[in-house]
């Protein structure tokens, strides 16, 4: 069994009051240990078909065909399931962390946020938050844990953006462009990490992004993504 | 660093309430007339302004004039009033504790009521729009409609609350306060659920929320993590402005339920043109507005760390 | 032979012709027409007021005092007998006097200092910036209360006090739209050109401005109605026997009591329905200015 699969999937948007087709039957397998890159233009609908196996699209929006992990249909899981889907075994990584991260909290505070949500002592959430922030090659993360967002760089944001996300071990890992907002010396330290969580710890990635895509093999087939016009 | 911030504010707000005082004294001699027979009251003898002039040294410049009353202020000293021939310091007394009490209550109103209003609001699109259209009446009801259309319904009719006075005591008061109170808070309750309900929903949009959800946490938990702190910035930087409006809300309501307070004493004060005690009530109600809006600002440094970074 | 002469920008299109494409879509929207409607309706009953109210507004006998709706008297008496649908529409003309001298004081104190100090900046703009912020500390009615207690109670002294109170909140709306027109490079080409300052200021400047003068004046005018009543209602301001809504707020207080609100809360009503009309076309207004500013 795959762990995801998107069959026939198509997305319609509401835009300007009117249903706008922006993902046109994507079918997509992607495999234990798999890394899969979707590789397209800015508007082609990369971020859509994360977001939409993450149940993130924007209000008004309709979905056809499927996706499922590990079998069962993302789509048809109530919220409590969907919550725990978020929860336990899939997370995402977003572009932009200084935008995706809340101002007004710790760094600490939004790493450890998740697992607290699970029921882990705040102990166990700190040590295993810990643990991670070195894993992507931030220093100091006691330290770091009490800073805010705006104390931060692009580059450590995004970090530990990716931090935040492996924090719950999840079975897979959606990245949307997750080095674009870094210069290039810190992009590769980036996707070298990634690859290191996946190789070590075997959750399959899907990672996405033009430059970074040599590190993932692209397996996109059918419908394929069209860029819209 | 943060130092430095709070020193900053503090020196502003004695400024201002430097200037205000200076104003509010200097008023007197801008007035058409001669000082001391405006601070006889309009109801004097010449041999009384005369009195008036020499006992309030009316022949000094200006500068020691207005440091006499100053220092004066500091001490205790609000000056005399010339109408009922007592120091305004004992005039006001007892007032400022009614005044008090109804705009402490009215701001417990407003802060609770508006947000919960408004977090409704911008939570559940249906009774949204029954609140939005209740809001917009609500900004628009003066204080003293709000008084009058309460008495005719809840104290005339209704007879659930006594229709004036402040009454003695704790709970006494409460019962008396509650619809001056509520008559003083409903336009300013309106504006922050308006406001909000504005800055929820901004906030529910925002990115950083997104990233919540997709983290599975519980939708009541984004609601009160990462929506209502955040959506709290933009509602206390304006808590100032209401501040002013209860201010002279206050001066009305108590006209309107015939409250024994500092509004009404400064109404009275007015007309009667006794001017001692219109200076002093005015630079009391000034100070606590000054006051208050240094203590919103020092609170928004608090809520938003940014803003400490941006400052220092 | 003509000297290179440096590329001129166009200055942004004349005000009239956005004026009218605002306009057009402005009647498109159903709450800012009907608001506007009521508010040309209400200004042309207090214009037209001694042809089309039934009686005199000081015409009445203490024995027909506090009567309930009749075909007579279609919204009742007040205490002293008289009609109070009269004293409604007479009322209407110094409750709507008052605030629109006030909005034209302090539009055009606000709206001059404000670009004078956008245009020529350094201390002299600190320093009006400064005064606005001191002004801000003092709650309109406060600035009333000490103006009547110095020149008596009427119309003059609260107008004028309240003139000077709203005179902070125009100017920083303005200030803030002059500041980001000033620095446009179309300001330069016309300074450059050797236009003098003034005229660079009224023919440019101002008509750029005036969409968001005319949305802070139109929120404000609502605050002015209910300020310069509220100091009415206290007794500082318009005094009996003139009709006021403020006034006959204060002077129906006592029949309340004995079971006839009519006059109160018919005068009470007109201000908050007068308000809403305000508030509405002045947040309508705002939008569409935010729409047109995105």
């Amino acid at each position: 069994m795959n762990v995801l699969e998107l069959d026939a999937l198509a997305v319609d948007l509401l835009v300007e009051g009117r249903l706008r087709r922006v993902i046109h039957e994507v079918t997509l397998n992607v495999a234990e240990s798999q890394a899969v890159g979707l590789v397209g233009e800015s508007g082609a609908g990369k971020s859509m078909t994360s977001r939409a196996v993450m149940r993130l699209l924007p209000a008004g929006a309709v979905i056809h065909g499927d996706i499922r992990f590990w079998g069962r249909s993302v789509l048809a899981m109530a919220t409590g399931q969907l919550r725990a889907f978020r929860l336990r075994d899939a997370a995402m990584i977003f572009q932009d962390p200084r935008a995706h991260i809340n101002p007004v909290r710790t760094i600490g505070d939004f790493l450890t946020e998740a697992l607290l949500e699970r029921g882990e002592s705040r102990h166990r959430a700190d040590a295993i938050v810990s643990g991670l922030l070195s894993a992507v090659g931030i220093t100091d993360a006691a330290r770091r844990m009490r800073q805010y967002p705006h104390e931060l760089s692009g580059g450590l944001l995004q970090r530990v953006m990716i931090a935040a996300a492996l924090a719950i071990g999840p079975k897979l890992l959606l990245a949307d462009e997750p080095t674009t907002a870094l210069d290039v010396t810190t992009q590769s330290d980036v996707m070298v990490n990634l690859d290191t969580q996946r190789s070590g710890r075997r959750p399959p990635t899907r990672a996405r992004a033009g430059d970074a895509i040599h590190h993932a093999r692209p397996r996109a087939r059918g419908g394929g993504l069209r860029p819209d016009r | 660093m943060t130092l430095g911030l709070v020193g900053n504010r503090l020196v502003s707000f004695a400024v201002t309430l430097f200037v205000a005082s200076v104003v509010i004294y200097g008023a007197l001699y801008l007035a058409p007339g001669d000082p001391a027979t405006l601070l006889a009251g309009g109801h004097a003898t010449p041999s009384v302004i005369a009195s008036i002039a020499r006992q309030e040294h009316l022949n000094q410049p200006f500068v020691v004039r207005y440091w006499d009353w100053l220092a004066g202020v500091l001490h205790g000293n609000l000056g005399e009033s010339f109408l009922y021939r007592q120091p305004v310091a004992s005039l006001i007394g007892g007032r400022v504790l009614n005044t008090v009490f109804l705009v402490v209550y009215a701001s417990i109103l407003i802060i609770v009521g508006g947000v919960a209003l408004g977090l409704l609001a911008a939570l559940r699109r249906r009774t949204g729009v029954a609140i939005t259209v209740g809001t917009s009446i609500g900004l628009a009801t003066p204080s003293f409609v709000a008084a009058i259309i309460l008495i005719t319904i809840f104290a005339v009719n209704l007879k659930w609350f006594p229709v004036f006075g402040a009454g003695t005591g704790f709970a006494d008061r409460l019962w008396h306060l509650t619809l001056p109170a509520i008559a003083l808070a409903l336009s300013w309750l309106a504006y922050t659920a308006q406001l909000t309900r504005a800055a929820v929903h901004e906030e529910l949009g925002k990115e950083h929320v997104e990233t919540a959800h997709s983290r599975g946490i519980k939708q009541r938990r984004v609601v009160s993590r990462h929506v209502v702190r955040n959506a709290m910035i933009p509602i206390t930087t304006v808590s100032g402005l209401t501040v002013a409006g209860l201010i002279a809300g206050d001066v009305v309501v108590e006209q309107a339920f015939g409250i024994n307070g500092l509004g009404s004493f400064l109404v009275q004060s007015a007309l009667d043109k006794d001017f001692a005690s219109v200076q002093a009530v005015a630079l009391i109600l000034v100070t606590a507005f000054v006051v208050v809006n240094v203590i919103v600002d020092l609170w928004s440094l608090v809520l938003d760390p940014r803003l400490r970074a941006r400052a220092a | 032979m003509s000297a290179t002469a440096a590329p001129v920008l166009a200055p942004p299109p004349a005000a009239g012709a956005r004026r009218g494409r605002r306009r057009s879509t402005l009647l498109r929207d159903p709450v800012a027409v009907a608001a506007g409607l009521f508010i040309l309706g209400l200004v042309a009953v207090a214009v037209l007021a001694p042809w089309i109210a039934p009686y005199s507004p000081s015409a009445g006998s203490i024995l027909s005092g506090n009567e309930g709706i009749s075909s007579a008297h279609w919204l009742g008496t007040d205490s002293f007998g008289r009609d109070l649908l009269s004293r409604l529409i007479f009322g209407a003309r110094l409750s709507l006097l008052g605030p629109a001298l006030i909005i034209a004081i302090s539009t055009l104190v606000g709206a001059t200092l404000a670009i004078a100090a956008a245009w020529i900046g350094g201390w002299p703009d600190q320093v009006v910036s400064r005064v606005a912020d001191i002004l801000f500390a003092f709650p309109g009615l406060i600035f009333a209360m000490i103006a009547v207690s110095m020149f008596g109670a009427g119309l003059i002294a609260p107008v004028i006090a309240l003139s000077i109170s709203y005179t902070p909140y125009l100017m920083r709306v303005v200030r803030a739209a002059a500041i980001q027109q000033r620095a446009l490079p179309y300001v330069s080409a016309c300074y450059v050109e050797g236009l003098p300052a003034w005229k660079i200021c009224l023919r440019h400047l101002l008509p750029n401005v005036a969409p968001i003068l005319l949305v802070q004046a139109t929120l404000s005018f609502g605050y002015a109605l209910v300020d310069l009543a509220a100091i009415s209602y206290l007794g500082l301001g318009v005094q009996p026997p003139a009709a006021e809504w403020g006034l006959m707020v204060s002077e129906g207080q006592s029949s309340i009591l004995a079971g006839h609100p009519q006059e109160s809360l018919a005068a009470g009503v007109m201000i908050i329905l007068t308000v809403v009309a305000f508030n509405l076309l002045g947040d309508r207004l705002a939008s569409r200015q935010g729409m047109e500013l995105a």
